[in-house]
């Protein structure tokens, strides 16, 4: 043990109050440091000068009027800033202080979506029976976005350059036998639809169109455009049009033939994309009865948001406050 | 005959608890005299502990503690909050009437060292001062000052220490300076 170590435990030595190995260790010490020996010595003298000193206090008295001031103030019931204070000065309350604030803040947080979200509602808008179809009649589904392949009413096509490799591909095969025809035919080629790889139009590189007409066909007829009357002599071979599903829209046929021995028929798939799909529900209206949805207002003004769980946590800190063990004093 | 009268003080009216008052006043103002330093604020300290005792009396357990050591912590704490500098040149040693002489340990000790000694006293930070108080003038072990105070046991041991040190020191230096001189501490 060191004379440092000595002199911080040279109170409690004399005072008494070191144990029995402290003791031991400090008098083997002191037995061979002279230089603790005088500390402990001046140490000791000043402990008996204090308590000389202090005793010397035995003859002060308080003032005999301390009492009728502590009875006045003990007979005035307390004010709700002295019982607020005293409440304050709780130390289970100064301890629930910190878990309230923490309840506080979290509650806020959550709320504001911070920890996490929680999902709004959309705004609901008012239905009139006269919007719903009538019973048996299929209430049609609107389509928010028509796709480009079921548009109708695409704006007029340019002519196409005849031996522009963007032309939709059209295939006419020959019928087995020729027939003559005459008369206008009416050919409406709308562009093909657009690919999903693919830019839009009919022009794509990627959909080399590939024409195959008949022998007496020099050219295809351009989109959009009514061919030119067909004479009599020309030997048309039995219009057999198949038309690529994803790359041409044929329309109802509109061809006029004369005689009419021309017969187009339209691929299928192309009605099938033109046509919107129509959902069949049946639903019973109620005669002339306005529906309004409740409106439910779900948005809560910003500076609310925290004082909704500020009851919250001053609960917590009052359950907390009521566990715990009440302290003397 | 503690505990019968903690009882009636406790469920009593004011009128057993004036016996309470009675009882305890004088040391509860000679603790307070010597942690403020001036008699009107050891009255204000003596008000307040009296009348927070009134109002937790019920809370205190004599089975868990004695009542003075209630007392001291209280006294203490009352202290402690009011903060507020001792007065000692002015007031501190007024009403004390100390023998012209003494004989000690180490001899003679005069008024003047008395005053000395509790001048130096009172240059201490109240965190010392109370401890000193508490061991030297009410006789509490450490374990005892260590209740009062709320403070660990080995804060005590280090506490009493070094305000004996400093003590000391002061002590010496004011008591060089005066003419009429006398052994030192």
């Amino acid at each position: 043990m060191t004379c440092s170590n000595v002199n911080e435990m040279l109170a409690a030595y004399l005072d008494g109050e070191t144990t029995g190995e402290e003791r031991s260790r400090i008098e083997n010490h002191l037995s061979a440091c002279d230089k603790c020996i005088g500390e402990l010595k001046e140490l000791g003298a000043t402990q008996n000068s204090l308590r000389q000193a202090l005793k010397t206090f035995s003859k002060v008295e308080p003032s005999p009027a301390v009492w009728n001031t502590i009875r006045e103030r003990l007979e005035t019931p307390d004010s709700f800033w002295e019982k607020l204070s005293r409440l304050l000065n709780n130390p289970g309350v100064r301890m629930a202080m910190p878990v309230a604030v923490l309840v506080f803040l979290a509650a806020g947080l959550m709320w504001k979506g911070v920890i996490f979200s929680i999902p709004t509602l959309p705004a609901l808008t008012p239905v009139t029976t006269s919007d719903m179809p009538a019973p048996g009649h299929p209430a049609p589904v609107p389509i928010p976005t028509p796709l480009p392949s079921q548009s109708t009413a695409l704006p007029p096509l340019s002519p196409l350059p005849p031996t522009t490799p963007s032309a939709p591909v059209v295939t006419v095969t020959p019928p087995a036998q020729p027939q003559t025809v005459s008369g206008e035919a009416k050919v409406t080629i709308s562009p093909a639809p657009e690919g999903p790889a693919g830019p839009a139009g009919p022009a794509g590189p990627d959909t080399p169109p590939t024409t195959t007409t008949p022998p007496a066909a020099n050219t295809p007829p351009p989109a959009g455009v009514t061919l030119p009357p067909i004479s009599n002599n020309v030997t048309v071979p039995p219009p057999a049009i198949n038309v690529a599903p994803a790359q041409v829209n044929v329309q109802p046929p509109n061809v006029t033939v004369n005689p009419p021995q021309v017969t187009v028929q339209p691929p299928p798939p192309a009605n099938v994309a033109i046509s919107p799909p129509q959902v069949v529900e049946q639903a019973p209206p109620p005669a002339a009865v306005t529906v309004t949805p409740p409106v439910v207002n779900l948005s809560i003004p910003a500076y609310l948001n925290y004082l909704i769980f500020l009851p919250i946590g001053l609960a917590v800190a009052l359950v907390i406050v009521l566990l715990l063990p009440r302290r003397k004093g | 005959m503690s505990g019968q009268i903690g009882y009636e003080w406790q469920t009593g009216g004011i009128s057993a608890f004036e016996a309470f008052f009675r009882q305890y006043e004088r040391l509860v103002f000679k603790n307070a005299y010597l942690l403020t330093g001036t008699r009107e604020e050891a009255d204000d300290v003596l008000q307040e502990v009296f009348v927070s005792v009134w109002k937790s009396r019920r809370t205190f357990d004599p089975a868990k503690g004695k009542v003075t050591t209630w007392l001291h912590r209280i006294t203490v704490n009352k202290c402690l909050e009011m903060n507020r500098k001792p007065k000692v040149k002015t007031t501190l040693l007024e009403g004390i009437d100390p023998p012209a002489a003494e004989i000690t340990d180490e001899g003679l000790f005069s008024r003047q060292q008395y005053e000395k000694l509790l001048e130096a006293m009172n240059t201490l930070d109240s965190r010392h001062r109370a401890v000193l108080v508490l061991r030297y003038f009410n006789d509490l072990s450490y374990e005892e000052i260590s209740q009062a105070v709320g403070i660990p046991l080995g804060t005590v041991k280090s506490r009493i220490n070094n305000g004996l040190k400093m003590l000391r020191g002061r002590f010496s230096l004011g008591h060089e300076g005066c003419a009429s001189g006398g052994e030192g501490l």
